[in-house]
């Protein structure tokens, strides 16, 4: 009788152990929960800390799609992963990502595939960074990035053939004044062009 | 009576351990993603891998950033303080990052915050560093594993430019201490 409470109880312990592993792997599948901490700036997402030492839950997000990121204090790392309606960024669309310089030593974009990978392709263009992007004006201040499947001109983005695409804007040594204003600072917008 | 409490019981037990298995799975998976990437990075402890321009093919870890090189390496500081040391570039942006085996990233310091371009540094445990005597800078590491990453910033990506910083990688080292004995 004895033996069977104690291997009653075990078998409660193993349950409660497994049902809570489960829920926790659950919501961090859970876009909703998993992006409950960060701010939004139109499509763009931003994590205003990176200290993940204070929340386990963060922590655990964020080894699986930014492993060995730095903290906020160096790097901000602003994701998006739907243009400016809200739709998911997908190779099947042709985009215009366009915007002004921003206020940081130095900054970038790059285009991630739905494995969270670079895109292949066969002109190995991955991203524009504030070096290698054609401005539209003589002050090297406004930019338009192309993000399309099919070659396109100036700033051409590959976009390969991709169920779902993220850009990741970085930005290093931002100015306080980005860091003050998350939520707010002017960033690029990311807009549909035509469906293909 | 005694059924129900019996039930209320084993609800509690079930509730209450799949808290603590909520947090164990969320304390897990970090260091579970780290263990699969030191796997994939493949490289013996204690020493530092210098790989070539970042492309598609690099998928030891997500969001790899095409613009930089990267230095990368394991540390183990069982067997005594490591020293750290590169010729790293004078102008250009580049950064040091250490992290835990659970991925916190414990220190960061880029080129503007260095006092030179010659990293010399010693990496050691609070009680290692408390029985060091050297000139070198001491980074007190909160575990005795770790990752150590540089990123030396490669913008324009034309052969010169990235053949420059290559050089600057190439010169990362990072040895046991006693070799360096000051």
């Amino acid at each position: 009788m004895r033996v069977k409470t104690i291997l009653k109880y075990l078998g409660l312990v193993l349950l409660g152990l497994l049902l809570g592993g489960l829920w926790a792997v659950y919501q961090l599948n859970q876009v909703k929960t998993s992006t409950s901490f960060q701010l939004e700036n139109g499509a763009w997402r931003v994590n205003p800390s990176m200290d993940l030492s204070k929340n386990t839950f963060q922590r655990a997000l964020v080894s699986r799609i930014g492993l060995f990121a730095l903290r906020e204090s160096e790097v901000l790392y602003y994701v998006a992963r739907t243009d400016e309606n809200g739709d998911p960024l997908s190779s099947a669309y042709d985009y215009e990502i366009v915007g002004n310089a921003l206020d940081a030593r130095y900054w970038s974009f790059t285009l991630y595939g739905e494995d969270f990978f670079l895109v292949p392709n066969d002109t190995k263009q991955y991203g524009y960074n504030m070096e290698n992007m054609v401005y539209e004006d003589s002050t090297q201040s406004s930019y338009r990035i192309r993000l399309s499947s099919r070659e396109q001109y100036d700033n051409w983005l590959p976009a390969g053939k991709e169920k779902q695409l993220t850009i990741t804007l970085r930005m290093y040594n931002p100015d306080p004044t980005v860091v003050q204003n998350l939520a707010s600072v002017a960033l690029p917008i990311i807009r549909k062009i035509e469906p293909k | 009576m005694k059924k129900a409490s019996s039930w209320i019981v084993g609800l509690l037990f079930v509730l209450v351990f799949g808290v603590i298995g909520y947090y164990l799975t969320l304390d897990a998976i970090p260091k579970l993603i780290y263990r699969v990437a030191q796997r994939r990075i493949d490289i013996p402890v204690n020493t530092i891998a210098k790989p070539g321009p970042i492309d598609e093919t690099a998928r030891s870890v997500v969001m790899p950033n095409p613009d930089f090189l990267y230095a990368t390496g394991f540390f183990d500081l069982d067997n005594g303080p490591l020293k750290l040391r590169g010729s790293l570039p004078a102008d250009d942006y580049w950064s040091l990052a250490l992290y835990q085996p659970n991925t916190v990233n414990f220190f960061v310091r880029n080129d503007q915050q260095f006092n030179s371009n010659e990293v010399d540094l010693v990496l050691a445990t609070t009680k290692q560093a408390k029985q060091l005597e050297t000139s070198s800078e001491v980074v007190e590491c909160p575990t005795s594993k770790g990752f150590l990453l540089f990123r030396l910033l490669v913008a324009n990506q034309d052969s010169l430019n990235v053949e420059r910083v290559a050089k600057h990688q190439s010169s990362i080292a990072l040895e046991a201490f006693e070799v360096f004995l000051d």
